[in-house]
């Protein structure tokens, strides 16, 4: 493999088999075709959230441009002013294709956010955790604990019931639901970093504290998170729908997928299947996307499962 | 064995208490306690008589003597909509709710462990894949949008099963259940399979790994070795073996299908304490959502002391580790 | 020679060119490539090789419990005549652990951690007879008797971890005893155990099958193991039986070169203070067997021939070839270490 002759022909590109490590990384990932479509899958969504208001025909949002004629018409169908409802029209007689789309833009934004959040809160205490130990870390885990005992739709409920609607109190719950998990996960691995080689070094150099946890711990315990960083994304995701859903979510104002689907809760049972089907493809697409993606990044990372 | 049970008893006490603390300083503390248990439709006059009939013109370390001490008395308040004791209203929703977990936890058991066990024992099988990814979906899939989708298929197009409500109850022991009458279970039948979806997923997956794990053990090729039938070494020597955790998870589980439990009774009107919860909330009904809570966590808590004492009767390793074995 | 084979009867065990393999990415792995050998009621045979010689595969091949995907590719296994690889799967389990019974490796792992050793051992019984659970636990009791445990009725009632490996083991041969087999594989039962429980349970088993006149086929990469316990000794090397024979025989004067230095590799039959010699090398992978001898690449007295696969016979200067090749002494070489010069030993 290393011995590859010098080639004499001009300038020859990256020389096979001395991949760089991302080549190699994108190779492993690409061999799987299932995780390669549901790449592709998600940033064709990621593309649609993010340019929403250029791919859909309607601000779904702007009550000027709503004809309550066209209210609930099937998929394909043409309305009022001659426009196609390409996936049809909910009661208001709003495009469910533009409304989709900009539901998409919200809940993977509240998702997104959600996580980093937590991500970064749960970062924090798990490294304060790990590194001060004692009572702190007893009280810390204690308290994840406690949390993790209860299942994260119960806790977000109860949350949200005492909070109220709104998308800051959403986003304030999914954070309190996902955080414990990051600060067990780093707590997990800066306790096993902590007692390396480099530490040391680093402490007898007498680096502040800081210093050695923020830029010597953090990037060693960051690789777990990035693994389940994305399943907790598919989860939060999942979590808010449920939520709004039940209609203690997002409020009217901020309508995810979620609110979708509950919108068309009612017209289900008269057969108007297309108000909560096409909203409910669209979430199940999203996290099916995102979680086979994770899985795959989980075992092309992992290089205690790879050959 | 005993000092075992007594010290998780401790335990658990401590998290109750603990438990307690949280959401006493939730209602009373952080929100106005006035307009989290008076009725804010209330005059002035009950208004006051409310403050001083819960003592909330009291300092805070008696006003949480008195929170604990009512709820320990099994007083949580009265609904604001029914005005009937939220504990009571609770207790009457509980046995559907009950009933609704324990169907779908059925479901999972006696579907996921047999297909769990095949792919398994089968890894690399047409079938045994189909298993797996139907187990991914099963995980990925969100419950409530499921539930919809069975709705629409059984209930709409097919129109099979009933989309809504309990059916005909019979009283068992004073307790209207739905499971013996046949219209009951045609309204059980979808929710319940909604619920268990999740859990037929984590069942298949445990019980597959967990076979996995138990055929290549050298006991039992030794089983094998003595003759036994196929019947016997899976039937026995398999199962008792992997039984032990899935024991647990079907254990712990039973907790988050109560929880979950909420979002299928609000879709398919199972008139359950998930859907009371969810009632009560879009009510503002908070005595009920208190009471809610701390049932719930009550429950949590004793599960999770029923799973561990069973967990170590099940396993001889553990069970006789105190009691003194002869190593 | 005993009674039997004199007699012209047919052997009670008789393995004849039986080969295993495991198909892997590289093409099938035969890790048993045609073995022979036969074995009298009463006889103990030692099968003898390095790890990965095979030898464990040839016990798992006899009882036809090959891992999958492994299989066995070719030969018979004849109990009593009956070709025991053309049996179906009923009647082959109807063979196992009752007429013959294996014991395996490591006492730690062969029991069942979470059922009884009581359910362990009536299982065995009940699995082949009708018998009532409580005739079953009788025997069962008996079998733990017979392998010199202590309180048995105890020790029915105990968990597997309750009990030391020692005693683990103990259970192990009387689960394999308990009804009363013809022949008993034993994967070297002793290797996991201390020295002193090793002694004994060799003695005992030596005196168990002797009275129960059970045919012992004992798997062990301990040659000084078999110096005291077998009649017959099989070398096994890279999946074949280089070199057999009567114990004594083959000991004292071994005509395989890699007898020669598996014997010289043993400190208690050397004498002290002289260094300890050493195969050269590794055992070949059995992916890509080299043609011709398999020890050609380790082996001091390799000629040109040997780039030939030697058949299995007896050496020429103890009465040439002939012989069915599976009960004489026989060596599987072109160039055999010479026998010492008389008066020698």
């Amino acid at each position: 493999m290393s011995a590859q002759p010098a080639s004499p022909g001009p300038a020859v590109a990256p020389v096979p088999g001395v991949q760089s490590p991302l080549r190699r990384f994108l190779a492993d990932f690409a061999a799987s075709r299932v995780a390669l479509g549901a790449a592709v899958l998600l940033a064709a969504i990621l593309f649609a959230a993010l340019f929403a208001p250029l791919l859909s025909p309607q601000d779904p949002y702007d009550l000027a441009q709503l004809d309550i004629m066209d209210s609930k018409l099937e998929p394909g169908a043409k309305g009022a002013a001659g426009n196609t409802f390409v996936l049809g029209s909910d009661e208001q007689g709003r495009d469910l294709w533009s409304a989709i789309l900009y539901g998409l833009r919200i809940s993977l934004g509240v998702g997104v956010l959600a996580t980093v959040v937590a991500m970064a809160l749960g970062t924090l205490v798990g490294l304060a955790s790990a590194w001060i130990g004692g009572r702190f870390d007893a009280l810390m885990m204690r308290i994840v604990d406690l949390q993790l005992s209860f299942p994260a739709i119960l806790v977000a409920l109860v949350l949200l019931a005492v909070l109220g609607q709104g998308v800051d109190k959403v986003v304030l719950a999914l954070v309190i639901v996902q955080w414990a998990y990051y600060a067990r996960t780093v707590r997990g691995s800066a306790l096993v970093e902590r007692n390396r080689e480099y530490i040391e070094a680093a402490r007898c150099l007498a680096l502040s504290p800081a210093r050695i946890v923020l830029r010597h711990l953090l990037p060693n315990c960051l690789p777990p998170l990035i693994v389940i960083a994305p399943v907790q994304v598919a989860h939060a995701i999942a979590l808010e729908a449920t939520l709004s859903f039940l209609g203690l979510g997002m409020p009217i104002t901020s309508p995810s997928l979620g609110l979708l689907i509950a919108n068309g809760y009612t017209q289900l049972l008269s057969g108007k299947y297309w108000i909560s089907f096409f909203p409910g493809v669209a979430l199940v697409l999203t996290i099916v996307a995102i979680n086979l993606v994770g899985d795959h990044l989980r075992d092309v990372l992992n290089p205690r499962l790879s050959r | 064995m005993l000092a075992f049970i007594l010290r998780r008893l401790m335990q658990s006490t401590g998290v109750l208490f603990v438990m307690s603390l949280l959401v006493f300083f939730g209602v009373y503390a952080i929100g106005n306690p006035v307009d989290i248990l008076v009725n804010p439709n209330a005059d002035q006059q009950d208004i006051a008589r409310a403050i001083a009939e819960l003592g909330l013109d009291q300092p805070l370390y008696l006003q949480y003597w008195h929170f604990l001490t009512s709820a320990l008395s099994g007083d949580l308040g009265r609904s604001f909509s029914t005005g009937i004791p939220a504990l009571e209203l609770i207790f009457q929703r509980m046995p559907a709710t009950l009933e609704l977990a324990a169907a779908s936890m059925a479901i999972a058991i006696v579907f996921g462990i047999p297909l769990g066990l095949y792919a398994g024992l089968r890894p690399e099988s047409k079938l045994a894949k189909g298993i797996m990814a139907g187990s991914i979906l099963g995980f990925s899939l969100p419950t409530f949008w499921v539930g919809l989708m069975l709705i629409m298929v059984f209930s709409v197009w097919l129109g099979w099963l009933p989309p809504t409500g309990r059916g005909d109850t019979v009283d068992l022991f004073g307790v209207p259940v739905s499971f013996l009458t046949l219209d009951g279970w045609t309204h059980l039948l979808l929710p319940a399979t909604n619920l268990a979806l999740f859990n037929l997923a984590l069942l298949i997956r445990l019980t597959r790994a967990g076979t996995r794990e138990v055929m290549v053990q050298d006991y039992i090729r030794f089983a094998r070795a003595k003759g036994l039938s196929d019947s016997r070494i899976i039937g026995v020597h398999v199962l008792k073996n992997i039984m032990i955790p899935i024991v647990t998870i079907v254990g712990l589980e039973f907790g988050s299908v109560i929880a979950f439990a909420v979002v299928t009774e609000s879709i398919f009107a199972w008139p359950g304490m998930g859907k009371l919860l969810i009632d009560s909330i879009n009510q503002l009904d908070r005595p009920v959502i208190v009471a809610y809570v701390l049932l719930i966590v009550l429950m949590f808590v004793l599960i999770n002391l029923v799973v561990d004492v069973l967990y170590s009767l099940l396993d001889p390793r553990i069970r006789l580790a105190d009691s003194g074995g002869t190593r | 020679m005993t009674a039997a084979a004199a007699s012209g009867r047919p052997p009670l065990l008789r393995v004849e060119g039986l080969c295993t393999g495991f198909p892997s990415r590289a093409g099938m792995l035969h890790a048993v490539d045609g073995v022979d050998f036969s074995l009298d009621r009463g006889e103990i045979l030692g099968l003898v090789g390095e790890s990965g010689s095979g030898k464990s595969v040839t016990g798992f091949s006899i009882l036809g419990l090959v891992d999958p995907p492994g299989r066995i590719l070719g030969g018979r296994v004849l109990l009593d005549g009956v070709d025991l690889a053309a049996l179906d799967e009923p009647a082959r389990r109807a063979i196992r652990g009752k007429r013959i019974a294996m014991i395996f490796q490591d006492p730690m792992m062969t029991l069942n951690p979470v059922l009884r050793i009581d359910t362990q051992m009536i299982e065995a019984v009940t699995a082949h007879e009708a018998t009532g659970t409580a005739q079953a636990r009788e025997r069962a009791r008996a079998a733990l008797v017979q392998v010199g445990i202590a309180a048995p009725d105890e020790r029915l009632l105990a968990y597997p971890h309750q009990l030391s490996g020692g005693m683990r083991q103990r259970v192990a041969i009387a689960i394999a005893l308990v009804n009363r087999p013809d022949v008993i594989i034993a994967d070297e039962p002793t290797t996991a155990l201390d020295v002193t429980i090793q002694g004994q349970i060799l003695h005992e088993m030596q005196a168990l099958v002797r009275e129960s006149g059970t045919a012992l086929v004992w798997i062990t990469h301990d040659l000084s193991v078999v110096a005291g316990l077998a009649d017959r000794v099989c070398v096994m090397y890279a999946g074949r039986i280089v070199e057999s024979g009567p114990v004594d025989a083959v000991l004292d004067a071994p005509r395989h070169p890699y007898t020669r230095g598996l014997i010289d590799s043993v400190p208690a039959m050397n004498p002290r203070g002289r260094p300890l010699a050493q195969i050269p090398g590794n055992a070949p992978s059995p992916v890509d067997l080299p043609p011709g001898c398999t020890f050609r690449a380790r082996c001091s007295r390799a000629i040109e021939r040997c780039g030939d696969m030697p058949p299995l016979e007896a050496p020429a200067d103890e009465g040439g070839g002939g012989g069915d090749g599976t009960r004489a002494r026989t060596v599987r070489c072109w160039n055999p270490v010479p026998l010492p010069a008389q008066g020698s030993r």
